[in-house]
């Protein structure tokens, strides 16, 4: 087994890496592929709180770079899922260290790759969360990349820290990056009040692999643990589910932009009969 | 020879004196530290490959950075830059050494030449200044205005420039060549243009805005080598007829042309000391900074700088032209707040009179 390294990055934060790294790595291993999530955001971790593995976590990547454990026993194992397994970061230690002590110490690019590779024997996708911003997290999430998923919300901000980062992974000489369009609101699309995809395509110049709509589920599931990918009957689930396929290189189009049929539509029905 | 620079281009004339290309001339300041030695640095800036040849022919306006400045110094550095074909037009900072040059260039030439005042009050505005910019020196080659720290004759001088069409400008600007992009083709050279004409007032006078003829006289009356009014930066346009093809300024332009093939993204900076071209888009957020000109083929959304160095004559040109911020030379404009569909194939961005104004392309040369 060879897995393929995907990293999820976006520049900005707060625009669902976290949540999409665990929605794929849940669509993956539902479809029987062994995927790790690697949570590259030391510091800050929080892969395990939206993955629901927060209590079980012993080890974590610090750890198992240092040399205090073993990958085997720093990897949590999801009992819902047990395709899937989850390398947590470590909560404690700052993602940028700051002086000359803390930098021998913290985590750099080639131990991310050296880890990547010790999992690559065991797994067939390892899903490495990146941390938000361009600093060393950054670059050790995507030293070891095969491929990049850039996720950006329909905001200017977010779009111009994706096109920000597209240009630093270029100068890392990295295979052109694909882009998640997250949480978008095809009313607001509609209204003209939202960037509509094309409007970021063109601006970004990179490939489309999908669009998830803005879906409530997304929060509750986060609370809960337990990823919208988990049942795949949410508008984002099924978003998640489609995107994890196109991974798989399986050809699934995206879906026209609709409001899943919620009340108007439904309110016509009833009055059509 | 593909630069994307982190941050700043770092300066390659460190040292203490300082170089800038401004619409007046060559901007030089002196920092700290004795005489003899700034000379000897400032020697061996102009004489550092390549720019030697760039600063060829250039005006210099000194600002000596609160030194006094005696008549035998300034001799010396008249002497040093003569010696590079420059000439010191103006010393800023030190009205007294400004006297005496202003008197040197009375002697020299026999006849006064005023350059010198209105330069004057004009560096003190900023790069961008606006209707106030006090007129440029060929507006001001005639007989009224005496080398004395004459600023309302500078200023007139410069209203009435601001008024004439914006042929005094473009002549202004980039010296005798510049005149012919600004009418392609239409006049000949021995004919005063007619929308210059009507409004020329007292100081200047309507041959200094002909281009051709205005440089030529200018050339016969002088002594010293014939100044250009501005840096010679050269671009092939500068050549056009009808003003002359007497090309031998435009072989100075010290670097070639950086060809960028791909586009520029949010964060990145491209620099480069002569023209740009990019194959490619130029995205919201990025910098292109060319001391040439920029062309864009593709969508140009990020800041642009052409002309860098102080060049007005400078152009940008995209197939989709809706920069965040547009600089040509001294001049700064933004994008419009409600922005316009564009129609025309391409776009070019120019200085015409003292604003940048945006053209479609109709075919023919840039």
């Amino acid at each position: 087994m060879s897995a393929r390294v995907i990293t999820i990055t976006s520049g900005k934060g707060g625009v669902g890496k976290t949540t999409t790294t665990a929605n794929l790595g849940v669509a993956l291993a539902r479809r029987g592929y062994h995927v790790a999530c690697v949570d590259a955001d030391i510091g800050l971790r929080n892969l395990d709180v939206v993955l629901g593995l927060e209590n079980r976590i012993v080890y974590d990547l610090v750890d198992v770079v240092e040399g205090r454990a073993r990958l085997r026993q720093a990897l949590v194992r999801d009992k819902r899922l047990p395709e899937l397994q989850l390398l947590p970061a470590a909560q404690t230690r700052d993602k940028n260290a700051v002086n000359e002590k803390q930098m021998m110490r913290a985590v750099n690019e080639k131990q991310m790759m050296r880890l990547c590779d010790d999992l690559r024997q065991q797994t067939d996708f390892i899903l490495i969360d990146s941390p938000a911003g361009i600093e060393q997290g950054f670059k050790n999430a995507i030293a070891p990349a095969d491929q990049v998923l850039i996720v950006t919300t329909p905001e200017m901000s977010a779009v111009r820290d994706a096109d920000r980062i597209i240009g630093l992974l270029q100068a890392a000489e990295k295979a052109p990056p694909q882009l998640i369009l997250n949480r978008l609101r095809p009313s607001m699309v509609k209204r003209g009040d939202m960037l509509d995809t094309p409007d970021v395509l063109e601006i970004l110049a990179i490939d489309l692999i999908g669009i998830v709509p803005e879906d409530e589920a997304i929060i509750s599931a986060t609370n809960n643990g337990m990823p919208v990918a988990f049942d795949g009957r949410t508008s984002s689930g099924k978003a998640f589910v489609r995107l994890a396929q196109r991974l798989l290189g399986e050809r699934v189009p995206i879906p026209p932009l609709d409001e899943s049929p919620r009340f108007v539509d439904r309110f016509a029905k009833l009055l059509r009969r | 020879m593909e630069e994307i620079l982190g941050e700043a281009l770092a300066n390659p004339l460190n040292s203490c004196i300082s170089f800038k290309g401004t619409r007046e001339g060559l901007h030089i300041s002196l920092g700290e530290g004795a005489w003899q030695d700034l000379l000897k640095e400032l020697a061996v800036q102009l004489d550092r490959p390549g720019v030697q040849s760039f600063f060829r022919g250039a005006r210099v306006l000194l600002e000596t950075g609160n030194r006094a400045i005696g008549v035998s110094e300034l001799e010396e550095l008249i002497g040093m830059l003569a010696e590079r074909q420059m000439t010191l037009s103006t010393v800023l900072d030190d009205p007294e050494a400004q006297n005496v040059l202003a008197k040197m260039q009375a002697s020299a030439e026999g006849q006064a030449v005023p350059s010198a005042a209105p330069q004057a009050a004009a560096s003190e505005a900023p790069p961008a200044a606006a209707a106030s910019e006090a007129s440029p020196p060929a507006a001001t080659e005639g007989p009224a205005a005496a080398p004395s720290e004459g600023a309302p004759a500078a200023a007139t001088e410069g209203a009435a420039a601001d008024s004439t069409a914006s042929a005094t400008k473009s002549s202004a600007e980039s010296g005798s060549a510049a005149g012919a992009e600004h009418t392609p083709g239409s006049s000949p050279p021995s004919e005063p243009t007619p929308a210059a004409d009507p409004s020329a007032a007292a100081g200047a006078t309507p041959e200094d805005q002909v281009p051709g003829p205005g440089a030529d006289k200018e050339t016969k009356t002088t002594a010293l080598p014939p100044p250009p009014e501005y840096l010679p930066m050269e671009h092939p346009r500068n050549v056009t007829p009808p003003v002359s093809f007497d090309d031998s300024e435009s072989k100075n332009d010290s670097s070639p042309a950086l060809i960028f093939r791909r586009s520029v993204r949010s964060g990145q900076t491209l620099k480069h000391k002569g023209t740009i071209v990019i194959l490619g888009d130029v995205h919201p957020g990025a910098v292109v900074i060319a001391e040439g000109d920029v062309f864009v083929w593709g969508r140009l959304r990020g800041l642009v700088h052409a002309g860098a160095a102080g060049n007005n004559s400078a152009t940008v040109s995209a197939l989709t032209l809706a920069p965040t911020q547009l600089r040509i030379g001294t001049h700064i404009a933004r994008a419009p707040d409600q922005r316009t569909q564009h129609t025309s194939p391409a776009e070019i961005a120019r200085v015409r009179g003292n604003q940048i104004v945006l053209e479609p392309w109709n075919g023919g040369r840039i």
